[in-house]
C-alpha cells in the first residue's frame, strides 16, 4: 500500500502542475489590458492655423466612418467624410500647405482649390 | 485501499477545480467568442441591395451625427445633411450642408460639378461613367466622400456580404413610424447596425457606424428618409455657374 501511494503522490503532483498551465492563458488575457490603438493617423497641428478655427481641425486623431462598403483607398481612420465640411489634416495631402478659405497668409502664393472635396487655399 | 482511494479522489478533485476555474472566468476578462454570421441577416442584406437596386429615381434625405477623437482621446460631435436627388445609372445632385460648409454636387452623366456658395467657387471634372463608377473616382482619386454612398453599392460586387465575422438580426425597432428589423454586423475593424423597413419595400432607414480601429471607437448615426415618387426635374443634374462664381480646380489626393 505504501508502495501505492509513493507512485500516486508523483501524478497527482504532476497532474497540479498541469492544472496550472490550464490557467495561464487566463491570466495572461487578463493582464493584456484593452486592446491598443490601431492606426489613428498622424493628426499633426501642421495646417489650419489661425484664429477661429477650432481644435478639431488640426488636433484629430481618428473619426467616424459615414460607410460599411469602404473604399480601399480611402483613408478610413481619419478623415474625408463628408459630413465634416472642412479639410482635415490626417486624411491625403495635396502639395504644399492647405488651409481654410480665408485663414491663409497674405504674404505667400496661394491658390484656392478643392481639396477632398473642401475649397481650401492651397499656399507655396 | 482507502488512501489509494482517497489520493485518486484529490486528484480527480484537482483535475476538476482547475477547469471550473478555468471556464467561470470574471466577464469581460476574456474575449467573447464573436457572434455567428446569421444566414438570415445576410439573406436580408441581399434582399435589400436587391431592392435598392431596381430603384432608379428616387430622393433620399440623411441626417447624420458623427464623432471625431481629438488627440487626447476625448471625442466631439458634430451633425450635417445631405439630399440626394438620384436618377440611374448616371445622374445625381447632392446637397451638403453643415454650419461648417455648404456644398452642391451635380452630376449629369458627363460633368461632375463642385459647389460652394459661402466662397462663390466651383470645379468640374469630365466623367462619363456610372454612379458607382463616379462614388470610386471621387474617394478613390479626389479624396472626396458622396453622401451614403453604401446605397450605391449594396447589391453588387462592392458590398461583398461574405467577409463578416458575426452577422445578427437584433430584433425589430420603429425608425420614425416605420417599423423595422435591426441587424448588427462586425467585419474588419467596423461593427455596424442597419435598419431596415419591413414589408415590400426594404428600404435601409438608419445607419449605425461603429469605428474599432481607434479605442475611442468613434460612431456614425445616419438617419434615411425617402421619397421614391419624387417631382424634380432632370434640369436639376445640370449646373450653371452663378454670376459672380470663380471656376477652381479639383486636385487629386496623394494616396498614402
Amino acid at each position: 500500500m505504501k508502495r501505492s501511494f509513493g507512485k500516486l503522490l508523483p501524478a497527482a503532483v504532476a497532474a497540479l502542475v498541469l492544472a496550472s498551465f490550464a490557467m495561464a492563458p487566463y491570466a495572461d488575457a487578463r493582464g493584456g489590458g484593452g486592446g491598443g490603438r490601431v492606426g489613428g493617423g498622424g493628426g499633426g497641428a501642421r495646417a489650419g492655423g489661425g484664429g477661429g478655427v477650432d481644435a478639431r481641425t488640426n488636433n484629430v486623431r481618428s473619426g467616424s466612418i459615414n460607410s460599411v462598403n469602404v473604399n480601399k483607398n480611402v483613408n478610413v481612420e481619419g478623415g474625408g467624410g463628408w459630413d465634416r465640411g472642412y479639410r482635415p489634416v490626417a486624411g491625403a495631402a495635396v502639395v504644399g500647405t492647405a488651409v481654410a478659405v480665408g485663414a491663409a497668409a497674405a504674404s505667400t502664393s496661394c491658390t484656392t482649390v478643392y481639396s477632398e472635396g473642401v475649397a481650401v487655399e492651397q499656399c507655396q | 485501499m482507502v488512501r489509494k482511494i482517497l489520493v485518486l479522489s484529490l486528484l480527480a478533485m484537482s483535475l476538476a477545480a482547475a477547469s471550473a476555474f478555468a471556464q467561470t472566468a470574471p466577464a469581460g476578462t476574456t474575449q467573447p467568442a464573436a457572434n455567428a454570421v446569421d444566414p438570415a441577416s445576410i439573406q436580408a442584406l441581399k434582399d435589400m441591395g436587391t431592392y435598392l437596386l431596381t430603384l432608379t429615381r428616387f430622393g433620399v434625405s440623411t441626417e447624420v451625427t458623427g464623432e471625431e477623437v481629438l488627440a487626447d482621446g476625448q471625442k466631439l460631435q458634430h451633425t450635417a445633411t445631405a439630399d440626394l436627388d438620384v436618377q440611374r445609372p448616371n445622374k445625381v445632385r447632392v446637397l451638403m450642408k453643415s454650419a461648417r460648409n455648404e456644398r452642391q454636387l451635380t452630376y449629369d452623366g458627363k460633368t461632375v460639378s463642385l459647389y460652394t456658395p459661402a466662397q462663390k467657387v466651383y470645379g468640374t471634372l469630365e466623367f462619363d461613367g456610372t454612379l458607382g463608377a463616379l462614388i470610386d473616382l471621387l474617394e478613390g482619386k479626389y479624396g472626396m466622400q458622396i453622401p451614403l454612398d453604401d446605397l450605391f453599392r449594396f447589391g453588387t460586387p462592392e458590398a461583398p456580404l461574405d467577409k463578416f465575422e458575426s452577422a445578427m438580426n437584433a430584433g425589430q425597432d420603429f425608425v420614425d413610424n416605420d417599423l423595422c428589423d435591426h441587424y448588427a454586423f462586425r467585419r474588419d475593424k467596423i461593427d455596424w447596425q442597419i435598419w431596415i423597413m419591413t414589408g415590400s419595400k426594404p428600404l435601409p432607414r438608419k445607419l449605425v457606424i461603429t469605428n474599432r480601429a481607434d479605442e475611442a471607437r468613434p460612431q456614425s448615426i445616419q438617419t434615411l428618409d425617402w421619397n421614391l415618387k419624387p417631382t424634380f426635374k432632370d434640369a436639376v443634374f445640370n449646373f450653371t455657374p452663378p454670376k459672380g462664381s470663380t471656376k477652381i480646380e479639383i486636385v487629386p489626393v496623394k494616396i498614402k
